[in-house]
């Protein structure tokens, strides 16, 4: 099964998301702080990150680097608070696959995570 | 196999994975390493596993354990059951179990729960070899979805095909080759007229005859599908059922066997008629476009892209586009448009056009220069779009002549405008003609006419006169043909309220861009005042000198307290020294005169001094060169309070002239009577000892003597001694005097009666001047004395009542006007003694000659109409010089063929000072008035009585408009009650402080006044005096300094909010997500009610709301303009305009642009400013919701401010405007006056942000007409 791990500090979004990623047949991890998050991308070797931009501690950004630093491969996706394309753009020029805006539309997060998941299958 | 079905794919795949098993299944026993059939197995795509009879799995392979997501150890030993649903699970247990009981192989589709795909299972058993036993089933699940998907879209194609063939609006066709119809479809059957093929196939025998309008048709179309195999398409008319005809378009083939022999034709028939009459229609339209085309005033050129739009070849040309480029269409058609037109790439609208052609978004090319080698350059404007057919249409006009004014303009406006219109000296410009083009406010105000009247006027209108304007049309000849600027000079106007002014003014050549002469400017400055003052004076200066000069008067001046002694220049004259030569003193002016006359003069002005005498005696001046001068002096004495002699002023006029001939005209008159009365008048000559020398005949008559004996007859001899003294007398008067003398004396006859005789006595003098003796003229008056005498006697009582009267009385004689006689009061006024004025002319009594003739005028107007009495005011002199007004009453009296006067008179002087001074007053306090800054008016019963200049030059009323209006009128009606009460208690004197108010001008603006008032008494009445200064200006900084403060408080404001915004968005958003996903997460639950849907709905509906706050909010934290560039502010509006159309549209409102096309670029980040411009259209739509005829008016032009420039733009719309209240606030966060589904309150203050930190400046106006606009103010610099 393909695997997702999820970074954010709040519970209650890891768990909104768990719930649904899990319902469209995705293993689903979680991590609640950056240095969780790099710890788990080692461990379970996710095929995408859905990684929140603000959080505290090790930063959105830091995060994205440090993945980006195990394996290249793996897709970032990011969430950033509102739209604004130039975040966005300085996330997808850090190597993110793709981005994502709060609140989540859950039909574009399954979407946007298809897609990477295709493409990894080749 | 080819006659199989679809899907014998799948039986051939089907049998070969049989034929695998079985025959592996046989070699592995032979050859074959188990491994490698493993290998195989494992590497198959497709799920392969192996149950036995309890259906548990033997042997899985890879393929399977991929899709059921778990390793061999997991599944191996462990029965189908545990893995899948119980249904499915009893599914496959009956399906093995078949194969055990039967042992033959079973197939059928399956469609996995797990991933909604198709699988075809194939469970074949696996046998014993020994004994043929049945020991296990092998399950092949192949997945079909794809095959599946394959199948259900032919499938679906099909349908497809068969529902065209039927349904399709184009009839389809087969006939056989001699003409027979063999199918058809509804399309075609109804094309016909026909309910249905059948019935078209059960009626038509012969196509061509029955369905062709003309059988050669058809015969033409099988020649060519004989020959070609297909024809079509082609258009040719058929026949309906009806028998009517109508238009196909057909297309047709040949089909024909493999041998090649024709089997039918088929075909497709279009009804072409409504198309063919729309062609028509078509080509009717093209036609009148083409009428248009050629019409159009605008040049239109239809190009064609070429070379992937890098040019454009023109394909066609209007007549309009042929004159303005002066090219016969013909020459340039079909050829590029770079060659056509060397200058359109320099011109920039080429790449205009690619951009056109590629986008299809029309644009607009503002006006540019266009030149090239045979054009001296025109500008132009250009619209540029694109037509369906993908030609590229340029529209476009010659705007030379208009971008010329503009540039004029322009250059005019860029003058220093705001210097202009500030300074005190007029501005003005005319045009080469003379018509006013422009001009300031001082001018204006100097021309008297209002900002209306003046532009286009001539010159000639205000020049005063035909002299002036020709002054002026000479100085502007000069000016043009010189091209040099002309000093000032003078120049006089009227005002349009007909007032006659001197300017001083300048004139100066104007010219365009080009530098051609395009008018004159010229400075003004009003000196009309200056120069009447400086004229009265001259005026009074030159008159003095003149009339001394004239009058040989001279004036002197003796201050005492100082001591110093003026001479007028007049005065050294007569005294015989050019002016300045010697140092004026009064012991020189005494000294110089005749030694008899020093004591003379010295007494006269001491009784002068003490107040005695008035000065005025005749002198001699002994000039230093020895001439004698006859000098009459005249002074007055300025005294101080105390009644001290502070100067003597004194005037000195040479009257020897006027001595000499009057003593000349005596001598010769006085011969000439003598003669004349030689026949009734006695002459005489005696010598000095008063001998008789010589006497006409006339004298020895009166005497009672001959001629002989009265010759050497001394004068004692006829007369008694007593008058003989007295005639001694006046002989040495005489004698003394040279002054002659009438004298009357009694005389004894030589027959002893007496007479009394008048003579006159004179001196006689030789050739060398020596007296030598007398002369006189004796008249026999006895007679006359006697009547005199009872005259007298009358006269005197007559005399005394006259005394009596406190009016001075005094008769004339008339028409000579010779003062017969005056009372004590009429001495009293005039100051003469009555030895003085009797018997001389009135006009001594006269200031002067004027006043003199004016009486006499009026005297002898009145006798000749017959009157008795005249009454009439005019102005004497005293014998002091002093003049005085006088009311005189005149009567006639004739007696004996002489008319006389009487008159009486009363010195007015009293009432005429009194009446003086209240002028003076009135006209001080008319100036105070007239002139003051205060503008003040006086009302009365509400309405306007008086008015001051001020007043009307800041209201720009004229005096007839504000007169009996009222006054309430002119307030601002949102003052008026406020004004009322005010002023009510200021009455009262309830309030002592002056109030502000605003009235509206006579151009519509509001001024601000401040206003005292006071009761007053006015005509009689009660009024009120209002006392009013214009404090606009002052109003206006006021303001300007409440904006900018307004301004700070609000940046204040945003600045919070931008700092605070992305933290707070951060937060709310992140128990929204929550919210938001716990929603949809909801959302996809199947099971939900009615109610609890609806429900979701609001909540899902509400976060949108929540979000589309906080992206607005955030926009706070992103406000600061990132990317500014030169932007053109008029293509934004555009763009932002363009982008709301839809919107526009569906909420019917209009747009009107008015924009300024020469616009300067303006530093802008666009994407912002474009943010802008759509909050303000969207506002604006907002504003005027649930209205009719919604307008939009997109404003923008350039503005000059203390040399700097802006871009400013405009935004209005006719809805409800903004409520006064509401004004402050509307840039507020979170202000909205819109519904709760409308608008988050922040799109006006996040335009504020943005504008604030493009340095500009946005503000909301209501305006005159309704509705409000918005304004955006960007600088240039």
């Amino acid at each position: 099964m393909e695997r997702i791990l999820v970074v954010d500090d709040e519970v209650e979004i890891l768990e909104s998301l768990r719930e649904f990623l899990t319902s469209i047949n995705y293993e689903v991890h979680t991590a609640a702080n950056g240095s969780d998050a790099i710890r788990k991308v080692e461990d379970v070797k996710p095929d995408v990150v859905l990684l929140d931009i603000i959080m505290p501690g090790m930063g959105g950004f830091d995060v994205l680097k440090k993945i980006r630093d195990i394996d290249p491969d793996i897709g970032i996706i990011m969430a950033t608070a509102v739209a604004d394309e130039e975040l966005a753009r300085r996330t997808l020029n850090l190597g993110a696959y793709d981005y994502i805006t709060k609140p989540f539309d859950l039909g574009r997060v399954e979407e946007v995570v298809m897609i990477k998941m295709a493409e990894r299958r080749g | 196999m080819k006659a199989k079905k679809h899907n014998d794919r799948h039986e051939i795949k089907k049998k070969d994975s049989l034929l695998f098993f079985s025959r592996t299944g046989k070699r592995m026993k032979n050859r074959m390493h188990p491994e490698m059939f493993r290998s195989i197995v494992e590497s198959a795509g497709d799920s392969i596993y192996l149950v036995d009879r309890d259906c548990r799995y033997l042997f899985i392979n890879s393929a399977h354990l991929l899709r059921l997501g778990m390793s061999n150890e997991d599944v191996t030993g462990k029965s189908y059951g545990e893995f899948h649903t119980k249904r499915q699970a009893k599914e496959f247990e009956r399906r093995v179990n078949e194969v055990f009981e039967t042992g033959k192989k079973a197939q059928h589709e399956h469609r996995s729960r797990r991933d909604q795909r198709y699988f075809l299972r194939t469970f074949s058993p696996l046998k014993n070899p020994s004994d043929g036993e049945v020991i296990g089933v092998t399950v092949v699940s192949k997945d079909i979805t794809d095959i599946k998907r394959a199948e259900s879209a032919l499938q679906k194609s099909e349908e497809k095909y068969r529902s065209i063939f039927e349904n399709a609006v184009v009839g389809i066709f087969q006939t056989s080759p001699e003409g027979k119809l063999l199918n058809s479809n509804t399309a075609f059957a109804r094309m016909y007229g026909y309910q249905n093929p059948r019935d078209l196939a059960a009626e038509i025998e012969d196509v061509g005859r029955q369905l062709y309008a003309d059988d050669r048709d058809r015969r033409k179309v099988v020649k060519i599908l004989m020959k070609q195999g297909s024809v079509g398409p082609c258009e040719f008319p058929v026949r309906h059922r009806n028998g009517s005809i109508f238009w196909i378009s057909m297309t047709a083939r040949a089909v024909r066997n493999s041998t090649g022999r024709l089997l039918y034709y088929e075909g497709m028939n279009v009804d072409v008629t409504e198309s063919r009459l729309a062609a028509e229609k078509t080509r009717e339209s093209e036609e009148r476009w083409r009428q248009l085309f050629n019409a159009m005033p605008s040049g239109v050129a239809v190009l064609d892209a070429v070379d992937g739009g890098r040019d454009f070849i023109i394909k066609d040309f209007n007549a309009a586009g042929e004159k303005i480029e002066g090219i016969p269409g013909k020459d340039i058609l079909g050829r590029p448009v770079t060659e056509a037109f060397p200058g359109v790439r320099a011109f920039g609208i080429l790449d205009v056009f690619e951009r056109v052609w590629k986008t299809g978004h029309p644009e607009y090319l503002p006006a540019s220069l266009y030149q090239d080698g045979r054009n001296p350059g025109s500008w132009r404007e250009n619209w540029v779009f694109k037509l369906p057919g993908g030609e590229i249409v340029a529209i476009y006009n010659d705007i030379t002549g208009r971008k010329r004014i503009e540039e004029q303009l322009r250059a005019s406006e860029e003058k220093h405008r705001g210097i202009i219109e500030n300074m005190d000296e007029g501005y003005h410009e005319v045009n080469l003609a003379g018509s006013l083009t422009f001009f300031n406010e001082s001018f204006r105000k100097m021309m008297g006419y209002s900002r209306q009247e003046l532009p286009g006027m001539n010159y000639r209108k205000y020049a005063a006169d035909e002299e002036n304007a020709k002054k002026i049309y000479q100085a502007y000849n000069e000016v043009y043909r010189t091209g040099k600027r002309l000093e000032w000079f003078e120049w006089e106007i009227a005002r349009k309220d007909g007032a006659k002014r001197t300017l001083m003014v300048t004139a100066n050549l104007k010219r365009d861009r080009e530098g051609r002469p395009s008018g004159f400017s010229g400075i003004v400055n009003d000196i009309t005042e200056i120069k009447k003052a400086e004229q009265d004076l001259r005026q009074s200066e030159a008159i003095l000198a003149e009339a001394e000069k004239i009058a040989h008067l001279g004036s002197a001046e003796v201050n005492f307290e100082t001591g110093k002694v003026k001479w007028s220049d007049e005065h050294y004259r007569i005294w015989g020294y050019q002016p300045g030569e010697v140092k004026p003193s009064l012991e020189l002016m005494i000294n110089a005169l005749h030694p008899a006359d020093r004591e003379i003069m010295a007494q006269a002005i001491v009784d002068e001094i003490e107040e005695k005498h008035c000065l005025d005696v005749e002198v001699r001046v002994v000039r230093p060169n020895g001439d004698v001068r006859f000098v009459r002096c005249i002074s007055n004495t300025h005294r101080s309070a105390e009644g001290k002699a502070m100067r003597i002023l004194g005037t000195a006029q040479d009257i020897t002239d006027r001595k000499q001939m009057e003593e000349r005209l005596k001598v010769s008159e006085e011969k000439y009577r003598n003669i004349l009365e030689d026949m009734k008048d006695g002459y005489w000559e005696v010598d000095l000892r008063g001998n008789m020398t010589f006497c006409n005949p006339v004298l020895p008559e009166f005497l009672g003597y001959s001629g002989d004996e009265v010759i050497g007859m001394s004068y004692r001899a006829y007369m008694d001694p007593e008058t003989a003294e007295t005639v001694r007398e006046s002989f040495q008067s005489v004698y003394r005097n040279d002054k002659p003398k009438m004298a009357r004396y009694k005389i004894t006859r030589k027959d002893g009666t007496q007479a009394i005789v008048e003579t006159s006595v004179s001196l006689r003098k030789s050739k060398g001047g020596a007296a030598v003796g007398f002369q006189g003229i004796m008249r026999d008056i006895t007679g006359r004395v006697k009547n005199e005498q009872a005259l007298r006697q009358s006269r005197d009582y007559l005399q005394k009542l006259n005394d009596a009267l406190g009016d001075a009385v005094a008769t004339f004689k008339f028409p000579d006007r010779t003062i017969e006689y005056a009372n004590r009061a009429a001495m009293d006024m005039s100051g003469y003694t009555g030895d003085e004025i009797f018997g001389r002319n009135a006009g001594i009594l006269y200031p002067d000659e004027e006043q003199y003739l004016k009486v006499g005028d009026i005297l002898a107007d009145a006798m000749k109409k017959g009157k008795e009495v005249v009454r009439f005011e005019t102005v004497l002199k005293r014998k002091t010089g002093e003049t005085f007004p006088v009311q005189v009453t005149a009567t006639f009296i004739k007696n004996g063929g002489v008319s006389r006067i009487i008159t009486v008179s009363q010195d007015i002087s009293l009432r005429r000072r009194a009446e003086e001074s209240l002028r003076a007053a009135e006209e001080l306090y008319r100036t105070l008035a007239t002139n003051s800054q205060t503008a003040i008016y006086i009302v009365q019963d509400g309405k306007i009585r008086f008015t001051n200049p001020y007043l009307l030059q800041y209201s720009g009323y004229s005096e007839e408009e504000l007169m009996g209006v009222e006054i309430e009128k002119f307030i601002h009606p949102e003052d008026r009650k406020m004004v009322r009460g005010k002023a009510v208690r200021m009455l009262k004197g309830e309030l002592k402080s002056p109030y502000e108010y605003r009235i509206i001008d006579r151009y519509g603006q509001t001024r601000w006044l401040v206003e005292t008032v006071a009761s007053i008494d006015f005509q009689g009445r009660k009024a009120t005096l209002g006392g009013t200064m214009d404090i606009t200006e002052k109003k206006l900084l006021e303001q300007q300094l409440d904006n900018t403060r307004e301004m700070l408080m609000q940046s204040e404001k945003l600045a919070a909010i931008g700092k605070l915004s992305a933290g707070v968005v951060h937060e709310i958003l992140n128990p929204l997500n929550v919210i938001s996903m716990r929603l949809q997460l909801l959302e996809k639950t199947e099971i939900l009610s009615e109610k609890a849907r609806n429900a979701l709905e609001i909540c899902t509906a509400q976060v949108e709301r929540i979000v589309k706050i906080t992206r607005n909010i955030n926009q706070f934290s992103r406000i600061s303009t990132r990317n500014v560039v030169q932007g053109n502010f008029n293509e934004s509006a555009e763009r932002v305009l363009m982008l709301m159309e839809p919107k526009l549209k569906t909420n019917n409102a209009t747009v009107e642009r008015a924009y300024a096309y020469d616009l300067p670029l303006v530093p802008m980040d666009i994407s912002r400013i474009e943010q802008v411009i759509l909050n303000l259209v969207n506002n604006a739509l907002d504003a005027m919701s649930g209205r009719e005829g919604k307008k939009i008016r997109a404003c923008t032009f350039l503005k000059e401010s203390d040399g700097k420039k802006f871009v400013v733009a405009s935004f209005s719309d006719n809805g409800t405007g903004i409520h006064p209240d509401d004004m402050r606030k509307i840039f507020d966060p979170f202000f909205t006056t819109k519904g709760p589904d409308k608008g988050t309150g922040l799109g006006l203050s996040v335009s504020y942000g943005i504008i604030k930190d493009h340095n500009g400046r946005i503000w909301a106006e209501n305006n005159e007409w309704g509705g409000a606009s918005f304004f955006i103010e960007l600088p240039i610099h």
